[in-house]
C-alpha cells in the first residue's frame, strides 16, 4: 500500500468526518476555477491551502498504516517553515528601515488608500536608483528609481497592482502557502487585471514597458 | 584585452572601471541624473543604478530630489573632491590595515619614521 492508496483509503473509510477535507477543497477549487471575482478566487485559494494544511495531521491521526513517513516528514517540515514565513516579512520590514534609506511618501497614499480599501496603508520611498515596488502586509514600497520613471499615471497603476496585493493579504499566510503546500497560484496576474480596471490598460502597459526599458528585458 | 589595473601608484584607485567612469563624469557635471550618466557614458540603466547606488551608499555621491514642472527627478552630486576622495581611499585602507594588522602596521611606520629621521 502507498502513502496515496492510503489517504485515499481512509478517507473513504467514512469515519469521523474524513470526507469533509476532500469535499471543502474541491469545493474551494472550483471557486478558484469559476469565480470571476479575483478576490473570491483568493478566497478560493486560501481555503483550499488552509484545508490541505488542517487536515493533514488530521488524517495522519486516522490513518493505520505503516508508510506514515512522508506524512510525518511533512509535517515535520510545516512544523519548522511555519514560524518562519509568517515572520519573513516583519524580519524584512525590519531589515529594511535598518540598512535602507527610507522616508513616507504622503502624496500617492490618499490614492493607495482609496483603491486598497485599507486605511491604514502606508507608502514608503527607499532611497534606490532601480525602479522597483513591493508590499508588505498593507505598506506598499517604492524606490526613487520608480518614481522618477513614471509619470502620475504610471505610478497610478503600480499602485493600483499593489493596491491587489493589500487586499490579498487580508487572507493570513496567503503568500507562505505556495512554499508549504507547492499549490501554484497567479498573484501578479491578478494583480495586473485589476490594476488595468482601476487604471487603464495603456497606463499599465506603458509603466510595464518602461520598466523593461530600464531593465534592457525586451 | 589587457585588465585594467585596480592600484595604480599616482591614480590610487580603489573603484571598479565603471564606478571611476561614473564618478569622472560626477565630478565634471555634478547634478547629474541617471538617465543622463546612462547616454553619456553608453552604459545600460539599470548598470548605472546598480553602480550608483553603491557610490552613494559608500558615500562618494549624494542623492537629491529635484521637481521639474511637476515631475520628480533625482539628481547626483560628488560629496567628495577628488583630492578628498583619494585622500579617503588610502585612509580606508589604512584603517582596514589597523583593525586587522595593527602591531605590523605600527611598527612599520615607527621603522619608516625612523629611517627618515637618520
Amino acid at each position: 500500500m502507498t502513502n496515496l492508496d492510503c489517504i485515499f483509503a481512509c478517507v473513504m473509510s467514512g469515519k469521523y468526518l474524513s470526507y469533509l477535507p476532500p469535499f471543502v477543497f474541491l469545493l474551494s477549487l472550483s471557486v478558484v476555477l469559476l469565480a470571476k471575482d479575483h478576490l473570491k478566487k483568493v478566497a478560493g485559494y486560501w481555503s483550499m491551502n488552509m484545508v490541505l494544511l488542517l487536515s493533514t495531521p488530521y488524517l495522519h491521526s486516522i490513518m493505520k498504516c505503516d508508510m506514515l513517513w512522508v506524512v510525518k516528514t511533512y509535517m515535520m517540515y510545516l512544523l519548522f517553515a511555519i514560524p518562519l514565513l509568517v515572520m519573513a516579512p516583519f524580519l524584512y520590514k525590519l531589515y529594511l528601515f535598518k540598512f535602507h534609506k527610507i522616508e513616507r511618501f504622503t502624496a500617492m497614499e490618499g490614492y493607495l488608500r482609496k483603491v486598497s480599501g485599507s486605511d491604514k496603508s502606508r507608502m514608503y520611498i527607499i532611497e534606490m536608483a532601480l525602479p522597483k515596488a513591493f508590499t508588505l502586509g498593507r505598506d506598499v514600497f517604492i524606490t526613487a528609481g520608480l518614481l522618477e520613471l513614471m509619470s502620475e499615471r504610471e505610478l497610478k497603476a503600480v499602485i493600483a497592482h499593489e493596491a491587489f496585493h493589500i487586499k490579498q493579504n487580508r487572507f493570513p499566510m496567503i503568500y507562505a502557502f505556495r512554499l508549504l503546500t507547492f499549490i501554484p497560484f497567479q498573484f501578479e496576474r491578478l494583480a495586473d487585471s485589476y490594476a488595468e480596471k482601476i487604471a487603464g490598460k495603456e497606463s499599465l502597459i506603458r509603466a510595464r514597458n518602461k520598466i523593461s526599458r530600464f531593465y534592457s528585458i525586451s | 584585452m589587457v585588465k585594467k589595473k585596480r592600484l595604480e601608484i599616482d591614480e590610487l584607485s580603489l573603484l571598479s572601471p565603471l564606478e571611476e567612469r561614473i564618478m569622472s563624469f560626477i565630478w565634471e557635471n555634478p547634478e547629474s541624473t541617471v538617465s543622463e550618466i546612462s547616454q553619456n557614458l553608453n552604459v545600460s540603466l539599470s548598470s548605472v543604478a546598480v553602480t550608483i547606488d553603491r557610490l552613494c551608499k559608500h558615500g562618494y555621491v549624494s542623492r537629491e530630489r529635484k521637481r521639474v514642472d511637476k515631475r520628480i527627478k533625482y539628481v547626483y552630486s560628488p560629496v567628495l573632491s577628488k583630492e578628498e576622495a583619494k585622500r579617503k581611499m588610502v585612509e580606508d585602507i589604512l584603517d582596514t590595515l589597523m583593525e586587522r594588522f595593527e602591531d605590523i602596521v605600527v611598527s612599520y611606520f615607527h621603522r619608516r619614521s625612523g629611517d627618515d629621521k637618520s
